[in-house]
């Protein structure tokens, strides 16, 4: 399946290309630390959008679905 | 007494005598500063239903008992009044190096009452507070009105003072503080015109006693290097980006509001961010007295169409003079920022105005020959003339400045304005963050996110996250932060590094850092209880001025187009915001009753009655 990731801030460094959009072939049944261990992103330093909804580690994803990675903001 | 000063100045504005007040320690403990004591004078003397630019109304400025004290972002000072533009009251809260200063002078607060029958500004060097003549600065703008005033006071001196719009009672005119701070929301600066009260300058000496100066340093060097210890590996991303880091949060969640909030994601979104104002503009960073975050941007354009120099954007300005705009244009909002700036106005409500104009253009409810130029969507250029015409009230600046409620109305069509109580909202869309809406129709001050900000738990996941997106639950957790804020925003703090650095993760938001500096500061010894109690008191003495001006359930309202037309993009396509379910248990959680209104029990409890 096809995973649509953009990685932003700092966490641009982890794209396995010199761009932050990418696509990811995945085996179906991924879940999204499986996609945080392939980019060797470290868990717990970031936001993980799946769709536009924080995901947590354990939260599968699907084909087609888009990928957010962002790193901790506040303020406003 | 520590932390606190002690004193109050009051001065009449139309004999011209200035009276200093002792502060009552009960008071001081019950209110805490800041906010708080605002509301309890407010309370205590301005009738609710009075003319907001009447002489019957007071201005209050008020620093808190960690202002100044070297607890880290205590900076801040809070300017309460009736608001011109809403009804209701308002808290206007600014930082900088003023506040301190102010505070310095041996004062917690100076109470404006009357109007002066010429311009005047206030001087007030360490105790000595008297009323000049300002007829050579009236016309002014704020950054020719603080060099005139250092020059001819004392160049160490600090300055908070209107512009132009505050002279014509623009309604949402600032007051700035140290050139580029803003008391923004709300139209204070307004009601400092009405006064024809054109500055305040202040020079202050010594420093600010605090009970057990032992503790209160080790406790600061706790924090302080926990603080440190957090952002070793990663620099906090208001530092890099500022607040302008926060457009990339609220596009992907799907709450970046856009197009005078028909939508919550802007295809321009990159064009306007953190990192392109950081890449672009940004010259070095600016911070508050005794802040570690310094989030403040020095910034400069050089294209020749929006030259300028000066500070900012903030998010809030990005999002409404941007993507509520559908501008994509970054120089152009920060040389129409830099202009509300000089001419001291609200970037929030000049932005958002200006985007409900664009609508009623494009509906046919308001003509380009009544406007005296097109605007339409996008339009960068207009967003800077008719930001220039609304501080001195010029063609259809004149009507702009009296906010997107009144503007609508007057064409036919108020459902159109973006607001609660009049206010115009800042830039989170509650159909996609839903505390975020129960936290603007029932903040005190109409829309606003700093009085119980939802967006450090819908999006910033602190303490931990919750589904921006479930309404079930919310109030509780809503009533928590707005308590909280209000212990802020009366101990004289910044919540950009209270609710994450000096809140308790596992009792609810409780204030247990924010305590051990009150206490350590004042000698105060409140509980935790006193506290907290202490910041539902605030909430409830503004809702009892509210009460008394007529407010009630009907005006805790958002526009339909949030609560009826779902979202039609986004993560949160399909949504609308579920206000009147969360209403009904915000109120059961505060005791209020279905209408609103404080019960007796409550107010018994908080000893308001």
């Amino acid at each position: 399946m096809q995973i649509f990731v953009t990685l932003y801030g700092d966490l641009k460094r982890y794209a396995p290309g010199d761009q932050p959009h990418f696509t990811l072939n995945l085996d179906s049944g991924a879940a999204l630390k499986d996609i945080h261990k392939m980019l060797a992103i470290p868990e717990g330093q970031h936001v993980s959008l799946i769709n536009g909804r924080r995901s947590s580690p354990d939260a599968p994803v699907a084909d087609g679905d888009t990928l957010v990675l962002l790193p901790p903001i506040s303020g406003g | 007494m520590n932390g606190w000063m002690g004193k109050i100045l009051r001065v009449d504005l139309a004999s011209g005598a200035c009276s200093a007040l002792p502060m009552e320690p009960s008071v001081a403990k019950d209110y805490i500063g800041g906010r708080g004591l605002g509301i309890y004078l407010l309370n205590q003397e301005v009738d609710p239903t009075c003319d907001a630019l009447s002489s019957e109304n007071l201005l209050i400025m008020a620093t808190g008992p960690l202002t100044g004290t070297g607890a880290p972002t205590g900076a801040r000072y809070m300017v309460m009044t009736k608001s011109p533009l809403t009804g209701a009251i308002t808290c206007s809260n600014s930082g900088g190096m003023f506040p301190t200063e102010f505070k310095r002078t041996g004062y917690d607060a100076v109470v404006f009452a009357g109007r002066s029958a010429t311009p005047v500004y206030l001087y007030l060097d360490h105790e000595k507070a008297e009323l000049r003549g300002a007829d050579h600065l009236w016309g002014k703008d704020t950054h020719q009105t603080t060099e005139l005033l250092l020059a001819e006071t004392d160049a160490k001196a600090r300055v908070a003072c209107i512009g132009p719009a505050g002279e014509n009672r623009v309604l949402f005119a600032a007051i700035m503080n140290d050139k580029h701070r803003a008391a923004g929301r709300s139209g204070v600066g307004a009601v400092m015109g009405s006064k024809n009260l054109k500055a305040v300058v202040v020079k202050g000496k010594g420093r600010i006693p605090l009970a057990d100066p032992d503790r209160f340093k080790t406790f600061n060097k706790h924090i302080l290097d926990t603080f440190q210890e957090g952002i070793k590996e990663t620099p906090l991303s208001l530092t890099v980006n500022g607040t302008a880091g926060v457009v990339m949060v609220t596009q992907n969640f799907g709450v970046l509001p856009t197009k005078n909030w028909q939508q919550g994601t802007f295809d321009g979104w990159e064009k306007i961010h953190g990192e392109e104002l950081t890449q672009r503009f940004l010259k070095k960073n600016s911070a508050c007295y005794g802040c570690p975050i310094g989030c403040g941007r020095k910034t400069r354009v050089d294209d020749h169409r929006f030259a300028g120099e000066g500070e900012g954007p903030e998010y809030e300005t990005i999002y409404a003079m941007g993507s509520n705009c559908l501008i994509d244009d970054l120089a152009a909002i920060t040389k129409a920022n830099y202009i509300c700036n000089e001419l001291g106005m609200d970037t929030i409500t000049m932005g958002a105005t200006i985007a409900c104009a664009m609508e009623l253009v494009e509906r046919g409810y308001l003509t380009e020959e009544q406007v005296g130029r097109p605007l339409e969507w996008g339009d960068a250029e207009a967003l800077v003339e008719l930001t220039r015409l609304t501080g001195v009230r010029k063609g259809f600046g004149d009507l702009l400045a009296e906010g997107s409620y009144r503007l609508a109305e007057r064409c036919g069509h108020p459902e159109l304005a973006p607001v609660s109580k009049k206010q115009e909202f800042p830039g989170y869309e509650p159909r996609g963050a839903q505390a975020m809406g129960l936290a603007y129709a029932t903040s005190p001050i109409g829309g606003s996110h700093m009085r119980g900000d939802p967006a450090y738990f819908e999006l910033f996941g602190v303490p931990e996250p919750m589904d921006p997106h479930q309404w079930q639950g919310k109030a509780k957790v809503t009533k928590a932060y707005q308590d909280l804020s209000a212990i802020i925003d009366s101990a004289g703090l910044c919540i950009f590094f209270a609710v994450r650095n000096l809140a308790a993760k596992d009792l609810g938001v409780a204030p247990v850092g924010i305590m051990a500096y009150l206490n350590a500061a004042t000698g105060a010894d409140y509980t935790l209880e006193e506290l907290m109690q202490a910041g539902e008191r605030i909430i409830n003495a503004e809702r009892l001025f509210l009460t008394k001006a007529g407010f009630a359930r009907k005006d805790d309202s958002l526009p339909e187009r949030l609560t009826k037309t779902p979202a039609p993009t986004g993560p949160a396509k399909g949504l609308v915001c579920h206000l009147d379910e969360m209403l009904d248990e915000y109120y059961k959680v505060r005791g209020w009753t279905e209408n609103g209104i404080p019960t007796k029990e409550v107010l018994n409890r908080l000893r308001l009655s």
